[in-house]
């Protein structure tokens, strides 16, 4: 009887990952319900790492260009972006203004995919397909205009140290105009589709809110923190690439929940869409690429604005042709404290909704868990270097 | 009589299964996908029944491989005595009380299997099933009473000689109105719900089981729509060759699926449990229940409005 009792009152937990359909990546969270209601959070990431930093020290120079494309298939220009100004600055490399521009080009075109992207798979997380695909339907005309610049979908190596590597000539510029002009009206359309859908407004009034407080003491960075009302983006306060020549506003909500969420984006959608259209337009004339002799021992550390958020890269070179140390921060990371405020007291209907909202994107953040024996075990750098592959 | 009974099951058979494929194939269109073929039920169900079936070691075995043939049995009983395409039911008679307790043995076998299936994603799920149960019955069971009130019978295939939707219309519409729920499609999908429960109490269930239980489904959607089509639209319109008359009653069932489940999955996102209840026991219970009452208080607004009678 009294098992009858207890198992009646317990509460449930409910795992949500590592494979899960509400996911993109793997995570896990493990959820204590009540009924509906979700009374506890823990999550675990580290499941797909891919020991890039250390892969990073074995390349030459010219090589792990490549290799930092590839961290993120959505972020891959940003991550590269970032990574060759940090050895231009550490070289004293300057960087032609048309190259800066290409770079710059190529950095808000991924952000207006990336921003699609995440409205498509927020309509998936609610059940509203539709909304899927018709946004996925339109982000095929920015893959398709990354395929005219650079010849590739989604790893276009544009970057390379002292330039890019794709110019743009006459043509690709007015039809990129045209796209560009097409897509103006396609994030008007998916914009009011999104916030006029009495549907997806009592799915995300409210839902999995984080307050400015909790944003800035958890550290939340990007679209999650400028829907909580923190007024900080990388592009304004950074100035890097040609981001400097435009003034741009940080587009801000306050509740910081799923709706905020979705403004902040399409609003960024709209700035980027903008954006773009002005450097196609006021591109400069001049090289792509310059000259350089050799990279000198020196450590640099800057931040760009991935689609997602922040993202910092430190680099220390020591003469040779290889790395010292490359240590990557990516956005995720420091967006993924701000789940638990967000997930405490909402609806199991809701998790996948909150999990989306961040817009994470787990394997370019994931660091090492050992677990051994079931208990999970800090490495220390002795270890590290013996057992490593 | 055996002729007629062995028909109505293979129609029904046929039927909902395709009804699938044609749903799947609206939706696909309106999401700018060509879809799959019309056939894919029964592909997935002929698939299905051929592999093995699974049961968890936490289970009691006897209630979750009960659940799928029950759910089954229940429909195939139920579409004897729903008036598919003819003025009466395949066994010649049928009790309204009885046909609204086989529809709601799906969605029981759903819950019973689902709790006995020790996963916590089936408990939930089988939680708003329940929740969903009582949402869409409620509106259901009120329409229903007042068209048996109307007609002065319990027997289905005297209240399918009238086409009520043109004196009760507005019974008719909270009917139709609970369509989609019933069929478990999309804004009310919610004890399925992929990507938040991973399909909750179909998650342990493999192979015939499986096949067993989601065929409980989709017949009870198809007869779901015959028993509303039957009671509102009535069955004079059966009057020709049987072979046309079944090809009339599955286009009316096509066109009630295809515009109210299929378009209306098409345009919203999934609802949470709580909207689910607010919304059906809001508008459809009020419309059903303006009948009820003006139909009791003597009031026939249709036949003063138009001077109908019922046809």
């Amino acid at each position: 009887m009294a098992d009858v009792e207890e198992r009646r009152f317990a509460k449930l937990k409910v795992p949500i990952g590592p494979s899960h359909p509400a996911l993109e990546e793997p995570a896990r969270f493990l959820f204590e319900v009540e009924g509906e209601k979700v009374v506890d959070v823990d999550y675990e990431i580290g499941y797909n790492h891919r020991s890039i930093e250390r892969l990073c020290q074995e390349r030459p120079f010219s090589k792990v260009v490549y290799l930092v494309e590839r961290i993120c298939g959505i972020c891959s220009h940003t991550h590269p972006l970032n990574h060759v100004e940090r050895v231009e600055d550490i070289a004293g490399i300057e960087v032609s203004e048309r190259a800066k521009y290409i770079r710059t080009i190529y950095a808000e075109l991924e952000r207006i995919h990336s921003h699609m992207l995440w409205a498509g798979i927020a309509g998936h997380e609610v059940g509203y397909y539709t909304l899927f695909m018709y946004t996925w339907r339109e982000r095929e005309k920015v893959m398709d205009l990354f395929e005219m610049l650079s010849g590739n979908r989604i790893m276009h190596g544009c970057n390379t140290i002292g330039g890019v590597k794709w110019n743009i000539s006459e043509e690709q510029a007015r039809s990129a105009a045209g796209v560009l002009a097409y897509l103006d009206t396609a994030a008007d359309k998916i914009t009011r589709a999104v916030l006029k859908d009495s549907n997806i407004a009592e799915r995300g009034k409210g839902v999995g809110s984080l307050s400015r407080e909790e944003a800035v003491r958890l550290g939340a960075v990007g679209p999650n923190a400028r829907a909580s009302g923190v007024p900080e983006d990388t592009r304004v306060m950074c100035k890097y690439a040609a981001y400097g020549d435009f003034d741009l506003e940080p587009q801000i909500a306050k509740d910081g929940d799923v709706i905020a969420q979705a403004l902040v984006r399409l609003a960024e959608l709209k700035q980027s869409i903008w954006l773009t259209k002005e450097l196609f337009a006021n591109l400069p004339e001049g090289p792509i690429q310059v000259e350089y002799d050799e990279i000198p021992p020196g450590r640099s550390v800057g931040r760009t604005e991935a689609p997602r958020g922040e993202l910092i890269h430190y680099t220390e070179t020591n003469g040779s042709r290889f790395f010292e140390r490359i240590k990557i921060r990516s956005p995720t990371l420091a967006n993924v404290p701000s789940y638990v405020p967000k997930f405490l007291g909402c609806q199991v209907a809701d998790i996948p909704i909150i999990a989306a909202s961040i817009d994470p994107c787990f394997s370019c953040t994931d660091r090492m868990t050992v677990i051994k024996n079931g208990k999970r075990k800090i490495v220390s750098a002795q270890e590290l270097r013996t057992g490593r592959i | 009589m055996l002729a007629a009974i062995i028909g109505a099951l293979v129609y029904v058979f046929v039927a909902a299964l395709l009804l699938q494929g044609i749903r799947r194939i609206v939706v696909a269109h309106s999401q700018f996908r060509k879809g799959p073929s019309i056939f894919q039920s029964f592909y997935d169900f002929f698939k299905l029944m051929g592999k093995e079936s699974l049961t968890p070691n936490v289970t009691s075995p006897l209630l979750f491989n009960l659940a799928p043939i029950l759910s089954v049995a229940s429909m195939l009983v139920a579409a004897l005595i729903i008036p598919l395409a003819a003025s009466a039911s395949a066994v010649g008679v049928g009790d309204l009380i009885v046909v609204i307790y086989l529809l709601a043995i799906p969605p029981i076998s759903l819950i019973l299997g689902g709790s006995a299936s020790g996963s916590p994603y089936a408990a939930i799920g089988a939680a708003r099933e329940v929740a969903l149960l009582i949402a869409y019955e409620v509106p259901f069971i009120i329409a229903m009473v007042t068209v048996a009130l109307a007609s002065g019978s319990l027997q289905l295939n005297t209240m399918a000689a009238t086409s009520w939707i043109t004196v009760l219309p507005l019974a008719g519409i909270a009917a139709i109105w609970t369509l989609p729920a019933a069929a478990a499609a999309q804004p009310f999908d919610i004890a399925e719900a992929e990507t938040e429960i991973v399909s909750g109490p179909y998650v342990e269930y493999s192979g015939p089981n499986l096949a067993l239980l989601k065929l409980g489904q989709w017949l009870k959607t198809f007869l779901y729509a015959s028993l509303i089509a039957a009671v509102f639209f009535g069955t004079a319109i059966y009057h020709f060759q049987p072979v046309l008359n079944f090809i009339i009653q599955f286009a009316i069932i096509a066109v009630l699926i295809s515009a109210f489940i299929a378009f209306w999955q098409a345009t919203t996102g999934r609802t949470r449990v709580t909207q689910v209840l607010k919304y059906y026991w809001a508008f459809p219970t009020l419309l059903a229940a303006i009948d009820l009452v003006l139909y009791v208080a003597g009031i026939r607004y249709m036949h003063l409005l138009f001077g109908w009678a019922g046809l």
